[in-house]
């Protein structure tokens, strides 16, 4: 009996708009290691790169857009690659440079001027890749040698062992602090200490010279922008600009005096912030390049690990950024924080769960043994106010491995209370995995076709797999307003809903560019992998299969 | 009755703890999960706990003292007795990983508190890994010291990101330090105070002190002699090196 093939789910999307062209309606899909464009209207695929053809291994992880739409950055899982291509109208989806981390990068954005990719990696690093690569000169440009630290496991620090099993062979290289120097061993005869530490002393007289070169070895144009002291789980960055103006329109935000009253400020001043979080609860606000050593504030509130991070964005008349003082997050926690990230307060905690329903136990096949406690798997501004639409912040939530959009509503620019959110939620026929809205109307879904709704490990029969779209357009009139829905009963007849996931499969059976998986066992534990990894960063969820703590 | 039941961690002659019942393993990695009470905020650090008699109730009063030393990896405590009589005024903290220190500082200044009424009111301790939490204590501009005094030194290269000094964690303790606010480094390890030195030199908030505010700082004598791991050092005739910078802010 041969094995049953399931359709690989689109991991990643992105919108990409050239308007006035006919790339007007386009998305950017990840399947596998290939990304793909395709036109969210007809179905049309207008363009493809594989990402095997530029020597990576694995799948696509993360996928982020420029902020003007002109190149998107990759990450493939295995060789932990970041790729950027473009994604101008004349050379659509052509790679334009490819860097490798010593570390799997985590999580991935553009700087607010597109001019570096900032990239979080689990260490709690975030680098800041330029988007060109600068000229080196040839003798720095030596590729780095191969592994030599004869680690062993007990020396490996726990956080290797979590998200990835296998040992990271670039483990050794992983540098920072001080500029290199030329090597010196750290103890001297003088220094007290045990004979462990002896062994060591006499291990880097030996491997002095080695280690040397190993340094100069390091990518160059790999800065380090900025580091946590545990993996980074989320990051974004915003620009705010000094005259815009706040909820009373009378207030400003000037970096050096904070909220003062608007005439007071240069007009077309503005500042860059990185905002990071981490699994140790932290969320931190720094200066943007090249002052990410200055930290502004801290948003202290969360009692989990952070692992969706959403600023609010948009415009007014003036093209001045508003509203831009909120930042939405969440994680582990049960529910979504809303912080004046600036001052860095909390202003209210929307319960994720709607405080009056009985949230049922997921179904979940038995066998499933994840976690199944919430875990926000992603926080979407959805449908940016500009002057020609309404007001309203729209905030779309997505929780890892469950088949449900929660939406959350503010008439309000200020809003000062949890009451001053509308909460919807609107059931889905797989689990969400990653969205992008299309206009103030229509969001497009990915959803898990492959396993059970509510599991991230038992797939599906044949049945149930061709009943679920990988790809879903939700319309506002559809949701927006009730509490709880239920998918249209037609939908799957050949509603709305359904339409570009089918004219989507049919484009790439045409080209031969579905990617269909054998459930094996392997390939089961790769794709739960891919897709799943923010329930395991709660802490003690690997606490097992660990080592104790501590170490002599 | 309790005083036949004399403790036997406790000294009889002096009333302090003795070392030997607090005896832990010499290193504890800092990158790994914690499982202790954390503060969520440092409006939620419980002054009443640290120093009841200065905070007979644990409501916050607003414009109250704050801490304002730290010394980071405080090991048995040595350097916070000294500073305490020398700062009368000045709350401070030692923050150590290990729990078994951590216990025998504390009932060393409980002891040193009945042993001498009044004194060492202004001085306690926390478990803590404090390259992971040292901002949900601190808020922005709180501390006028931080003291790293002989850290772990992490000697291999793929450690080196357990070294309690870093260049991004100097950002952090920038944040933590108030302008003008001094960090106090020594080491017996050359390789480990260059690379503190190298870090400290490098970041944009750091500026060293002269050889004259050195000379004028009586707590900068202390850095050899106060800490146990110091006196440990002299005995053998080991050499130190030392870095000691304040918190600026560049004009910009
Ligand atoms: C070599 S001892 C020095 C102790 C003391 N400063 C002295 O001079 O005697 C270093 C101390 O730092 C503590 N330590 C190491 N990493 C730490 C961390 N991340 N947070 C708090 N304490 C830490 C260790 O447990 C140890 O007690």
């Amino acid at each position: 009996m041969s094995l049953q093939k399931l359709r690989h789910p689109f991991q990643c999307l992105t919108r990409l708009e050239i308007p006035g062209t006919d790339h007007d309606n386009l998305l950017l899909v990840a399947l596998g290691l290939r990304v793909l464009a395709v036109n969210h209207k007809t179905g049309a695929v207008v363009g493809s790169w594989n990402a095997e053809s530029a020597g990576s291994k694995g799948s696509i992880i993360q996928m982020n857009m420029s902020n003007r739409m002109d190149y998107v950055a990759l990450v493939t899982s295995e060789d932990k690659a970041v790729h950027i291509l473009s994604t101008s109208l004349t050379c659509l989806l052509l790679p334009l440079n490819k860097r490798t981390l010593p570390k799997r990068p985590s999580c991935i954005k553009w700087s607010y001027d597109d001019k570096h990719v900032l990239v979080g990696d689990k260490f709690g690093d975030v680098y800041a890749l330029p988007l060109h690569i600068p000229v080196i000169p040839v003798e720095e440009a030596v590729s780095l040698p191969a592994d030599e630290s004869g680690k062993t496991a007990e020396e490996t620090p726990k956080e290797d062992l979590k998200p990835t099993p296998a040992p990271d062979p670039e483990d050794v290289a992983a540098e920072d602090g001080p500029p290199a120097k030329r090597y010196k061993p750290s103890a001297s005869e003088l220094t007290v200490h045990s004979g462990r530490n002896r062994q060591a002393l006499e291990n880097q007289k030996r491997t002095a010279a080695m280690k040397h070169d190993q340094r100069k070895a390091h990518d160059p144009t790999l800065n380090i922008a900025l580091g946590h002291v545990s993996m980074l789980t989320a990051l974004t960055c915003t620009r705010v600009a000094s005259t815009r103006a706040t909820a009373d329109d009378t207030m400003c935000y000037s970096r050096e005096q904070g909220y003062i009253w608007s005439d007071e400020v240069n007009i077309g001043e503005y500042h860059d912030y990185i905002i990071t979080a981490d699994r140790d609860e932290h969320i931190r606000i720094s200066r943007g390049l090249p002052q990410t050593h200055i930290i502004e504030n801290y948003c202290f509130g969360h009692t989990s690990f952070i692992s969706a991070l959403c600023v609010c964005d948009g415009q007014d008349s003036g093209g001045y950024h508003y509203a831009g003082n909120l930042l939405f997050s969440g994680g582990g926690d049960d529910w979504i924080g809303v912080w004046d990230w600036l001052k860095g307060t909390l202003i209210c905690k929307i319960p994720l769960d709607d405080p009056t329903q009985q949230q049922p136990q997921p179904p979940g096949a038995p066998d499933d043994k994840t976690d199944r406690r919430t875990a926000v798997s992603g926080i979407w501004q959805w449908a940016i106010p500009t002057p020609t639409t309404d007001d309203w912040i729209r905030i779309a939530i997505a929780c890892e491995g469950e088949p449900r959009i929660i939406t959350l509503t503010c008439t309000s620019l200020a809003p000062k209370s949890a009451s001053d959110f509308e909460r919807a939620e609107y059931k889905l026929p797989g689990n969400m995995l990653d969205m992008e809205y299309i206009d103030t109307e229509t969001i497009i879904i990915s959803l898990d076709s492959m396993h059970e709704v509510s599991s991230t490990e038992t797939l599906r029969d044949a049945n149930s797999e061709k009943s679920c779209p990988r790809l879903f357009l939700l319309h506002n009139s559809e949701f927006l307003f009730a509490t709880t829905q239920e998918p249209d009963d037609n939908a799957d007849t050949g509603g709305v809903p359904f339409d570009v996931d089918q004219k989507v499969a049919a484009s790439l059976a045409e080209k031969g560019l579905d990617v269909e998986i054998e459930a094996t066992p392997e390939n089961q534990a790769k794709m739960k992998d891919v897709l799943y990894g923010i329930r395991s960063l709660r802490k003690g969820f690997y606490e097992k299969a660990q080592e104790p703590a501590e170490e002599e | 009755m309790l005083e036949n039941n004399a403790n036997p961690t406790l000294s009889k002659s002096t009333g302090l703890p003795r070392k030997r019942f607090y005896r832990a393993r010499a290193h504890s990695n800092p990158l790994s999960d914690s499982h202790f009470p954390i503060p969520i905020s440092p409006c939620q650090v419980d002054y009443s706990l640290h120093y009841p008699q200065l905070f007979p109730s644990s409501d916050k009063i607003d414009g109250a003292k704050k801490i304002q030393f730290a010394d980071v990896g405080c090991g048995f405590g040595g350097l916070l007795i000294s500073l305490s009589t020398l700062f009368p005024e000045t709350l401070m903290i030692g923050m150590e990983l290990r729990d078994k220190v951590t216990e025998y500082v504390k009932e060393r200044i409980l002891a040193l508190r009945v042993a001498n009424p009044g004194q060492y009111q202004n001085i306690s301790v926390v478990r803590t890994n404090s390259m992971k939490y040292i901002p949900n204590y601190f808020e922005k501009g709180q501390l006028s010291k931080m003291f790293f005094l002989f850290p772990d030194p992490h000697f291999k290269e793929k450690n080196h990101r357990r070294r309690v000094i870093s260049t991004h964690l100097l950002d952090e303790y920038a944040y933590c330090l108030g302008v003008g606010g001094i960090i106090y480094t020594i080491t017996d390890v050359e390789e480990l105070g260059e690379w503190m030195k190298a870090c400290l030199e490098s970041h944009p908030l750091f500026e060293a002190l002269t050889k004259e505010e050195l000379e004028a700082d009586p707590v900068v004598k202390l850095l050899t002699s106060a800490t146990e791991e110091g006196q440990k050092v002299a005995r053998n005739g080991g050499q130190t090196f030392q870095a000691v910078y304040r918190r600026f802010m560049p004009s910009q």
